[in-house]
C-alpha cells in the first residue's frame, strides 16, 4: 500500500516509522501507568523500558535467522550447492515481533533480577504498553505489505487489495485484512489491560492477561495468514509454536505468582 | 541513587562504571546501536551521572532509531527475494 514514505527526499520504510511510533506511544502509556501507582522508581522504569526495547531490537532481528539456520541444517539436501552469499541472504533479514517480544522478555528479566527490581510489577506495567505498541506496529505491516492475509473473495467484508507496490503481498488480489484485525485486537487488549492495571489491587493480572490472550489471538489469526513463506513446521507455523510457548509461560507465571502469594 | 556512595560521588571523583560509559559513547559515535543503549543504562543504574553516559545513551537511541528507519523491511524484501531465488 505505502511501503515507503518520502521525507526530505529520502524513502523511509513506513514499517520502521510505525515501529518507532509504537515504541514511543508505548513509552508514554508505560510512564503514565508508572506515575499513577508509583510502584516503581521512575528512573528504574526508564532504564527497564530502554533495556526492553534494546532486547526487543536484538531479538526481532535474530529469531528469523535462528529459525532459518535450523531449517537449513535439517533440510541441507535442499540447499547443497548454494553459494555462501545466497545462504546468507536467505538466513538473515526480516524483523519479527515475536522475536522482539522474547528478546525484550529475556533482557528485562535479566536486568530486573540483577538490580533486584520487582519483575511482576514491571510485567504488569509493560503488558498494556507492549500491546499498544504492537497494535501501531501492525499498521506498519499493513502499509508495507510484508505481512498479509490469505486470499479471499472480492466481496469479503474484510478484504483488502494491495496495489502493485508492496513488499510481499501479491498485487491486485483480495486478501483478508489480517494486519488490521490484529491491530484492532491488540488495541482492545491494550485498553482492557490498562483498565485492569489501574482498577485491580492484585499483582499479575495485567501481565497474565497479555500472556494468555495475545497468544490465543495470534494462534488463531495465523491460520488466516497468506504469507506462509515465513516458516511452517509440521502442522503449525513458527509463530503458532511460539504462541503456544507464550501461553504455557503465561499459565506457569500465573501459578508461580499464586504459589508465592504475589498474587493473581 | 548510588547505593555504594550515598553522597553520589566516590571520594576519588571518578564516576562509577566509567568504562561502560565511555564504551557506550564510543559505540554511539560509531553509529549507535542497542549495545550503546544497554551499556549506558547499566552505567547510569550503577550511579554514573556523567554526561558521557547520557551522550552514549542519546547517540545509541538515535542510531538505533535510524537503523530501524533505514533497514526495517528492507530485510523483509531481501528475505523474500532470496527465497524466490532459491
Amino acid at each position: 500500500m505505502q511501503p515507503f514514505i518520502n521525507i526530505f527526499g529520502r524513502d523511509i520504510p513506513t514499517y520502521g516509522l510505525l515501529l518507532i511510533s509504537g515504541a514511543v506511544i508505548g513509552w508514554f502509556l508505560f510512564s503514565f501507568l508508572v506515575k499513577r501507582k508509583n510502584l516503581i522508581n521512575s528512573n528504574d522504569a526508564m532504564f527497564v523500558y530502554l533495556i526492553a526495547i534494546s532486547g526487543a531490537g536484538i531479538g526481532s532481528v535474530t529469531l528469523r535467522p535462528i529459525m532459518n539456520i535450523i531449517g537449513v541444517i535439517f533440510s541441507w539436501e535442499n540447499y547443497r550447492g548454494r553459494s555462501i552469499i545466497e545462504l546468507f541472504n536467505y538466513v538473515t533479514g526480516e524483523v519479527v515481533f515475536l522475536g522482539g517480544l522474547l528478546g525484550g522478555l529475556i533482557a528485562v528479566v535479566l536486568f530486573c533480577r540483577y538490580y533486584k527490581i520487582s519483575i511482576p510489577i514491571v510485567f504488569d506495567l509493560a503488558a498494556p504498553a507492549v500491546a499498544i505498541g504492537h497494535s501501531i506496529g501492525r499498521i506498519g505491516c499493513l502499509l508495507g505489505g510484508c505481512c498479509f492475509g490469505m486470499e479471499v473473495s472480492s466481496t469479503h467484508p474484510f478484504a483488502i487489495v494491495y496495489p502493485t507496490v508492496s513488499l510481499g503481498a501479491p498485487a491486485g488480489v483480495p486478501l483478508l485484512a489480517v494486519p488490521i484485525i490484529e491491530s484492532v485486537f491488540l488495541l482492545i487488549l491494550a485498553i482492557v489491560l490498562t483498565g485492569v492495571y489501574l482498577k485491580s489491587h492484585k499483582q499479575g493480572l495485567s501481565a497474565t492477561g497479555y500472556l494468555i490472550f495475545y497468544p490465543i489471538g495470534r494462534f488463531i489469526l495465523e491460520f488466516f495468514r497468506g504469507d506462509i513463506i515465513r516458516g511452517t513446521y509440521g502442522w503449525f507455523t513458527t509463530s503458532q509454536y511460539i504462541s503456544m510457548g507464550l501461553f504455557v509461560f503465561g499459565i506457569c507465571y500465573c501459578l508461580i505468582l499464586q504459589k508465592r502469594k504475589l498474587h493473581v | 541513587m548510588n547505593d555504594q556512595f550515598p553522597q553520589g560521588m566516590p571520594p576519588s571523583g571518578e564516576q562509577p562504571s566509567h568504562g561502560l560509559a565511555i564504551a557506550s559513547l564510543v559505540l554511539g559515535i560509531l553509529g549507535g546501536s542497542v549495545v550503546a543503549i544497554i551499556l549506558a543504562v547499566i552505567a547510569k543504574k550503577n550511579g554514573n551521572t556523567s554526561g558521557i553516559a547520557t551522550a552514549g545513551l542519546v547517540l545509541g537511541i538515535i542510531g538505533t532509531v535510524g537503523w530501524f528507519l533505514l533497514f526495517a523491511c528492507v530485510g523483509c524484501v531481501g528475505c523474500v527475494a532470496a527465497l524466490e531465488g532459491l
